[in-house]
Order: C-alpha cells, then sequence, then structure tokens
C-alpha cells in the first residue's frame, strides 16, 4: 500500500512536471533558437574593416574554378602562408635570430646581404654589390702581416626603402652592432675585423687580423646605419617592428598572431619586385595544423617539417615538393662516454659502420616522406651545398666480412657464431644507445639497427632520454652513449672547425664548452678543419677539404646516415612558384618575390 | 565572514610558493632557453657562455627563484629570456584578456546549456529526452578535449564546406582572427571563437547537465516544493523559483570547484586552435624555458583558480539564504 501511494506520488509529479516543464522547454527553445541564430550572424558575419579580399577567400572555391586548367595566373592578390614556428620576437642581433624561422620568415626578406646563396647553395654576390670581391679583382687580400683585407663595391643604385642609399656605413654599423649589441648572440667572424674603412660610401674596405675564409658568410643581415644609429647597441631596437627594408618586401605588421609584407615598389633589384599585392603569414605551429589550413583553403602554401606519411597524407588538390635540408643526422660516437665498457677505438668505429646497410636505414627513416631518401656520404658538409662534401664515407657498406677482420685485429673474438663479439676481457660488443625518446624516426631506425646488427655480433642498449635531458644536460657534458643519434646542422661555408676542434672537446677544465661532441682527438684532423678556416682561395680550400674528409672516412668519428629533408606543400590552384628554394637556408618562402596567387 | 575569506586567503600563500618554486625547478630541469644553441655552428662557446651569463643562467637555481620572488612581491613580473629583454607582464596580459574571453563564453555557454538540458531532463525524466541527453552526457564526459577539437576542425573546416561546396569554411579553424585582419572586427572574432568555445564547453554542459538533473530531482522531491505545490502556486513557479533555483546551488558550487579542471582543457583547446592565450603561452614557454613567462602564467592561473574557488564557496551563502544566517 505504501509502495502503490508512492508510485502514484510519483506519477502525480512527473505529469505536473511536464506540464510546467512544456512551458519552460518553451522558454528555454526560445533562449536557444536565439543563441543559434546569433552564432549564424556572427559565422555568417563578414569582414568589413578592410577592403582586400579575406586571405582565406581565394584558396579553396575561387582557385579552384578560376586558374587550374589554364595554370595561368595574374599579378596582385593576397599570399598566405602558414608558418610552422613563430618567432618571439624579431631583433637581427640578438638571441631572437637564432630561431630559423626568424630568418626564414622576417629578415630575410627585409635585410639585404652583400654575398647570397644562389639556387645551388653557393655564394655568389648579391644585386647590392657591383662584383664579388676575389683575388684577382683585388677584393681579397692576404697581406704579409699576415692581415686579410676584403673590400665591397657597393652598387650605388642600392637603397633603403625610405630612400636613404644603402653605403659602406652600413656595412661598418652592422659590424659594431654585432659586437655591440647587449645580447648579440654571434661574434664569429666579427670579432676577427679590425677595422671597417667607410670612408667611400659605395666602398668597404674590411681590414680582418687573420685570414677567414667563411668571409661571405658575414653580412648576411645588413642594418641601416640611419634609422638605427647612431648607438650600434641595438637591443632595444626593432624586437617587434622592422621600420626599413633593404629587401624586396615592406612590413605592414607584424605580432604573434600575423606578419603582413607588401611590395618594396622602390627596390632596386627590379627582377625581384614582388607579383603579388600583400603576403600574410599565421602561425600554424604543428605540421597537422599546417596540413589543415592548407586543405581547407586557410593558407596557400607551408614549409613544415617533413612528416611521417607525407607521400600518403599529402593528398587531394595539394603537391608537394622534398628535397636535402641542412640537417645532418648519423651516430654520433662519444670516445670520453663515461659508462664504455671498452674503448671506442677506430676499429671498433668502423666495424660497426660496416655492419649498417646505411640505405636500407634511410628508406626506413625518410622513405614515408620520400621516395629516394638521400644517405649522407661524408661527416661534416652538405652535399646540397657546393662541392665540399667528397662521398668518402660511401665505402661503408654492410659487409660481415669486413666486421669480423676488423674486430678480429683487435682480439675481439666470436665463441658462439650466432652470439655476440666479445673482447679479452670478456666484455661483449654492445653499445649503450641514446636518442630522442618518443621521436619515431629515430626510434624505428633504432629498431632496425638492433635486428641488422644482430646477425653480424653487435648488440645495443637502447636508453633514450627527452630533449632537454639529452640535448641541455648529456651532450655538452659528453655524458651520453657512446653512442647517440641525432642532427647536427649544416651551413654553405664548409667549415668543421666546431665538430673536430681538438681543443674543443667539451671538459671539465674548459668548462664543458666546445662543440667536438665525439671527442675526436686527431691533431692532424684539427689542424686541417682551422687550415680551411684561413684559406680564402677556393680551390685550395676544396683541396683542404679532400684531405680532411679521407682521414674522418677512416677514422669514422661518427657514422653519418642521411640529411633530414625539408618540404614544401602547396596549393596549385591558389598559388604558381613555390619551390625553388626547398634546400636553401634561406627557407621555401625566400622567393616568394616571384610567386602569383590565382585571382579573379 | 570576513575571518574565513582571511584564514583561506592565509593558507593560499604557502600553496603558491610550494607551486611557484615547483615549477621554477621542474622547468630549469627540462628546458633551457639556450640548448639550441649548443648545435648552431655560427655561434662560439664563448658567445653562449657570455649569452647565458647574460641571462643570469649562470647563478644558482635558488638564487635565481629568490631573487624571481622578490620581485614577484613588488608586482614586477620580470622579463622574458627568449623575447629579447620584453616585460612579461605585457605579453601575459594579452595571453589573459584572450583567455578570460574564451573561458567567459565557454562557462557562460556551459552553465546556460547544462543547466538547460539538466532541466529538461529532470523535468521529461524517463522519457526518451532524458535518455538520449544522458546519453549524449556520457558520451561528452568521455571525449577527449583534444579529440573534439580536432574533429570539429574536421568537420567544420573541411567536410562540411566540402560537402556545402562553400570553398573556405564558415568557421575557421585556427586564430584570433583571419589572416589579413586589421583592426578590431567583432564578426571575425565571434568566428574564430565558436569552435575553440565548443570544445572547451562540451564536456562542461555534459557535466553541468548530469549535476542539473540530478539536483533538480532531489529539490523536486523535497518537502519545501510539496509544501509550495500545497500553497497552490502555479506549477511553473514551484519549478523556476523553488525548483531550479535551488537545485542551482550545487551546480553553481561545482561550477566553480570545477575551474582548476577547467584549465586542462583550456591549455589543449588553445594549442589546438592557436588561439593565443595562457595555456599556448604556459605551454611555449615550458618548452623555451622562458621560466619567468613560466612563472607568471602559473601563479595567475593558480590565483585565479584559487579565487574562483573561493567565490565558489562564497556563493553558497548567496544562494542560499540560511548558509548566510548560519555564518553570521
Amino acid at each position: 500500500m505504501t509502495l502503490l501511494h508512492a508510485q502514484g506520488r510519483a506519477r502525480g509529479s512527473s505529469r505536473s512536471l511536464n506540464s510546467s516543464g512544456t512551458r519552460f522547454l518553451r522558454g528555454w527553445r526560445l533562449v536557444t533558437a536565439t543563441l543559434a541564430v546569433l552564432l549564424l550572424m556572427a559565422a555568417c558575419g563578414s569582414d568589413t574593416s578592410t577592403d582586400e579580399p579575406a586571405p582565406d577567400e581565394p584558396a579553396s572555391e575561387s582557385a579552384t574554378t578560376l586558374a587550374p586548367d589554364s595554370g595561368e595566373s595574374s599579378s596582385g592578390g593576397t599570399l598566405v602562408l602558414a608558418v610552422e614556428q613563430w618567432p618571439e620576437c624579431i631583433n637581427p642581433v640578438t638571441s631572437c635570430a637564432n630561431a630559423t624561422w626568424t630568418i626564414w620568415s622576417v629578415l630575410i626578406h627585409y635585410l639585404p646581404r652583400l654575398m647570397e646563396l644562389d639556387q645551388s647553395n653557393t655564394y655568389v654576390a648579391s644585386s647590392l654589390l657591383v662584383e664579388e670581391p676575389t683575388v684577382a679583382n683585388g677584393g681579397l687580400v692576404t697581406a704579409d702581416d699576415g692581415t686579410f683585407t676584403l673590400t665591397y663595391r657597393l652598387n650605388p643604385d642600392a637603397a633603403w626603402s625610405d630612400g636613404e642609399p644603402i653605403t659602406s656605413t652600413d656595412v661598418w654599423f652592422s659590424w659594431r652592432a654585432g659586437l655591440d649589441t647587449t645580447g648579440t648572440l654571434s661574434t664569429i667572424g666579427l670579432d676577427l675585423i679590425t677595422e671597417i674603412d667607410h670612408s667611400d660610401p659605395h666602398t668597404a674596405v674590411i681590414t680582418f687580423s687573420e685570414p677567414y675564409a667563411p668571409w661571405p658568410t658575414l653580412f648576411g643581415g645588413l642594418l641601416p646605419a640611419h634609422e638605427l644609429g647612431p648607438d650600434t647597441d641595438i637591443a632595444d631596437k626593432w624586437n617587434d617592428e622592422i621600420t626599413v627594408s633593404g629587401g624586396p618586401w615592406i612590413q605592414e605588421e607584424w605580432n604573434q598572431e600575423q606578419h603582413i609584407l607588401v611590395p618594396n615598389r622602390t627596390y632596386w633589384d627590379t627582377e625581384r619586385i614582388p607579383q603579388v599585392d600583400r603576403v600574410v603569414m599565421v602561425p600554424r605551429e604543428d605540421t597537422d595544423s599546417e596540413l589543415l589550413a592548407l586543405q581547407t583553403g586557410e593558407a596557400m602554401a607551408a614549409f613544415p617539417q617533413p612528416f611521417p606519411g607525407a607521400r600518403e597524407r599529402i593528398t587531394g588538390d595539394l603537391t608537394y615538393k622534398v628535397a636535402a635540408g641542412t640537417y645532418m643526422e648519423g651516430l654520433w660516437i662519444n670516445q670520453d662516454a663515461p659508462d664504455r665498457r671498452f674503448d671506442m677505438t677506430r676499429n671498433v668505429r668502423q666495424a660497426v659502420a660496416y655492419a649498417l646497410d646505411r640505405e636500407r636505414i634511410a628508406e626506413i627513416a625518410l622513405g614515408t616522406i620520400t621516395a629516394d631518401p638521400p644517405v649522407l656520404q661524408c661527416t661534416g658538409w652538405n652535399p646540397g651545398f657546393g662541392p665540399w662534401c667528397q662521398d668518402d664515407f660511401a665505402r661503408y657498406t654492410q659487409d660481415a666480412a669486413k666486421v669480423a677482420e676488423l674486430l678480429e685485429a683487435e682480439g675481439w673474438t666470436r665463441p658462439d657464431p650466432d652470439g655476440l663479439w666479445k673482447n679479452a676481457e670478456g666484455e661483449e660488443l654492445v653499445l649503450a644507445w641514446n636518442t630522442v625518446a618518443g621521436n619515431n624516426r629515430r626510434e624505428d631506425v633504432q629498431a632496425l639497427v638492433v635486428d641488422m646488427t644482430a646477425p653480424l655480433g653487435i648488440g645495443w642498449e637502447i636508453i633514450n632520454y627527452d630533449p632537454g635531458e639529452l640535448f641541455q644536460n648529456r651532450l655538452p657534458a659528453l655524458n651520453f652513449g657512446p653512442v647517440a643519434l641525432f642532427a647536427n646542422s649544416t651551413n654553405p661555408d664548409p667549415s668543421v672547425a666546431n665538430l673536430y676542434d681538438i681543443d674543443g672537446i667539451p671538459t671539465e677544465e674548459n668548462e664543458y664548452t666546445g662543440q667536438n661532441f665525439t671527442a675526436y682527438r686527431s691533431q692532424q684532423a684539427s689542424d686541417l678543419a682551422f687550415a680551411i678556416d684561413a684559406e680564402v682561395d677556393p680551390a685550395a680550400r676544396l683541396e683542404l677539404v679532400r684531405e680532411l674528409s679521407q682521414i674522418l672516412a677512416a677514422d669514422v668519428p661518427w657514422i653519418p646516415l642521411y640529411m633530414l629533408p625539408n618540404m614544401i606543400i602547396w596549393d596549385p590552384n591558389a598559388v604558381s612558384g613555390p619551390g625553388a628554394y626547398v634546400s636553401s637556408p634561406y627557407g621555401g618562402f625566400f622567393d616568394m618575390f616571384d610567386w602569383t596567387v590565382h585571382v579573379e | 565572514m570576513a575571518r574565513y575569506v582571511l584564514t583561506r586567503l592565509a593558507t593560499t600563500v604557502p600553496i603558491l610558493l610550494a607551486i611557484s618554486f615547483a615549477v621554477f625547478w621542474a622547468a630549469n630541469q627540462v628546458s633551457d632557453p639556450t640548448v639550441a644553441l649548443t648545435v648552431n655552428p655560427r655561434i662560439a662557446p664563448e658567445d653562449i657562455t657570455r649569452y647565458r651569463e647574460h641571462l643570469g643562467l649562470g647563478d644558482p637555481i635558488l638564487s635565481r627563484y629568490l631573487q624571481w620572488l622578490g620581485d614577484f612581491v613588488q608586482a614586477d613580473l620580470g622579463i622574458s629570456l627568449v623575447r629579447n629583454g620584453a616585460d612579461v607582464w605585457p605579453i601575459v596580459r594579452t595571453a589573459l584578456v584572450n583567455t578570460l574571453v574564451l573561458v567567459s563564453l565557454a562557462v557562460a555557454l556551459s552553465l546556460v546549456a547544462g543547466i538547460a538540458i539538466g532541466a529538461i531532463s529532470a523535468i521529461r525524466r524517463g522519457s526518451f529526452i532524458d535518455y538520449l541527453a544522458t546519453t549524449v552526457s556520457f558520451l561528452g564526459i568521455s571525449i577527449p578535449v583534444f579529440w573534439l577539437g580536432l574533429m570539429l576542425q574536421l568537420f567544420f573546416g573541411l567536410y562540411l564546406a566540402n560537402w556545402l561546396g562553400i570553398g573556405p569554411p564558415l568557421l575557421p579553424t585556427a586564430g584570433l582572427y583571419s589572416p589579413g585582419q586589421q583592426g578590431f572586427d567583432l564578426a571575425d572574432r565571434v568566428r574564430h571563437l565558436v569552435l575553440p568555445t565548443m570544445a572547451l564547453s562540451l564536456q562542461l554542459i555534459a557535466v553541468y547537465s548530469r549535476y542539473m538533473r540530478a539536483s533538480l530531482l532531489d529539490v523536486m522531491n523535497s518537502d519545501h516544493v510539496r509544501a509550495a505545490r500545497g500553497r497552490g502556486l502555479p506549477e511553473r513557479t514551484v519549478v523556476v523559483r523553488h525548483g531550479v533555483r535551488n537545485a542551482l546551488l550545487p551546480v553553481t558550487a561545482q561550477a566553480a570547484t570545477d575551474a582548476g579542471q577547467l584549465v586542462g582543457g583550456l591549455v589543449v583547446t588553445e594549442l589546438v586552435f592557436q588561439y593565443p592565450g595562457m595555456g599556448r603561452l604556459f605551454v611555449d614557454a615550458l618548452y623555451g624555458g622562458d621560466y619567468p613567462v613560466l612563472l607568471a602564467s602559473v601563479m595567475i592561473v593558480a590565483t585565479a583558480v584559487f579565487l574562483v574557488n573561493l567565490a565558489g564557496d562564497l556563493s553558497y551563502g548567496v544562494l542560499d539564504p540560511r548558509i548566510r544566517r548560519g555564518a553570521r
């Protein structure tokens, strides 16, 4: 009875709730409908504060209908680019400039260069120079007292975007700013300059205390003295605005959300006056976001880090181009590894190199990105940068007999033909191997190498770390390995002294400064590396590089695997022109002055 | 009441100090603003050493922390280590405003929708609508924010636009405003807020609707509601004034105590949608080793969470006169 009563009350309550609820529901329906209308209005609202078409308009529909068949394009329009790493600040001298994307997305488009990399990544005179300094034309002079004089003759037509001429005073100012600015990043090369004679506005005579072969790498971003001077400490200037340009573009806006560039119509290099009316760069700070922005038409091109599966994921209207980039990845062998069970002798290093099928490794690491993964055949030079990479490492192909020969020569034995090599002390040939935990490419390589070398009697103990631990704590203190898998950057200049400087091995005595991360001790190699830096004649320099390359190939301080590729993706229905500078240190957007967008 | 508030404030200070030191210590262990320099062959080791000294990174960690703390209590948030000496406060302020806008919208939407759905479920208890709302709520609670964000991007940014053949998406998938937009445009800003707001609020809507349903069912079966009906009040008045208002009490308190959880979803949402708020700033600062920005973000967010929790506690008194009287 009690139960029945309770049920009846409950139903009664429910009915009365329902009747009131219907009215209640009507009220909420009204609110919901109002919200929906407001949202729809907001969603459909047009941008009214700009005369330009919204940059996300032409990429998909209009581009598809306007241009793809003919492939023709016209000048004008807005180019929208997705940028993977957004600079925190854009000062050209301080640590802001260490971020590659500060150069790629900002500085390279505004600051003129004296010497410039061409499409084959060879230094040539830029349009700012009348001619390239050479020994023959007196531009490069090594005096008897050991000083080195470099003379630049400037193009008298060159001018900043505000009309002021670009003069030798700007060269002088750029030198001083590089040295005097609080928090300046790199003084390499600048600290060897003793004087810059800028008495003639169109001639800069630079005196170095000693021959400095990488001179073309200096003054890659000239600064306007009239705008930034007279104080040569420019730490507080141009952190978020480049006010004067000496390049094809003028900065209209830069902040953490977008970067707007407009053509510099007064640019003296008329072949590089931009085709489009405006470029808008927006941050899309991971590969998936970049790809989505391209697929939705919110961006027209991106220069992302190559990502696994790119060949399958870049589909539909998008196209892409892959080329060797600037980072070389390899097995870095730490001869001073604190936990090593045996010395990493030359024979052991060579044996490891002969145990690897590096083509297969490159295929596993990069095969989903490019059909033709580039295997690196030299230790320190980029095959895409000039003639320096000598392919001396090509001799190291997988060879079980060589492995056995090298190890047996040092007393290693293999009692069990299916087991590991053992040395005289009974230590098995097992190498501790570090890389970045969670990096799929590198972990795939590790798994492959473990399988690949097991039949040859070489084992691995894989201990991976997060990037901070590996690169911040262990690498600078040589507390890794003896083997680590990581990438190191390369430069168009063949200088490799930092890698092989015998005094640059990080130790407690030198407070762990130095970048000789393999603890490679070869006085001959070290001397040759410094000789390369001091030889200003390119032909003689190449001979020195050849000599050093042969020594390195014999000594195997580290095992080169492959060049990490660069990649540019674009929507050909929306934009024409990308792809010429994929492997350039200037970044894939460098030549966007030549690009066109497909507009009505 | 004042004593209660002061006590809560006093107990919060050591917690904030502990949080700040823990974050400072952890940040110094996992990231370093100069680490990228060590593998740049164009930068000499001595330049790196000089630069580290310039940033003060050579000092012991405790010394640096105390220095930071001393400045912080004087309302000086310091300078960024990766933005060439830029003041931290303007950086944080911009992100804070963006986050407040997003959070306010998400919480408002969540409360309105969650309360409405919960109320309807309770009123229509056992009906199809109730079962549907319950099922959808559990789905909403189960779906991770990052996954939901990605799905919203794909659906609204790509698939819907393709199906409708409308080219660029109606709802942008990332950013604060359209590329090239200069000056403030409310409609454009709202369009960019829609998807992140949806991603951030869906889980909250699901949670609040469940709380509201349970709370309203409980209240509607209580004595004072029966008494109200007995006095002959119209059912609408009974539901809205005596039912919903009382049912709101635990929901509101829950919303306040959920503020901490909201931060987690906020970080993910801002990253997925490239939204320049506190969450993205926090992650960027963490990866970049920019501990002044990192600490400022953490302290501001932790303080905000504490204040919202406190406000939630105090709101009991405002919403329930019995508690207010008891406090006297």
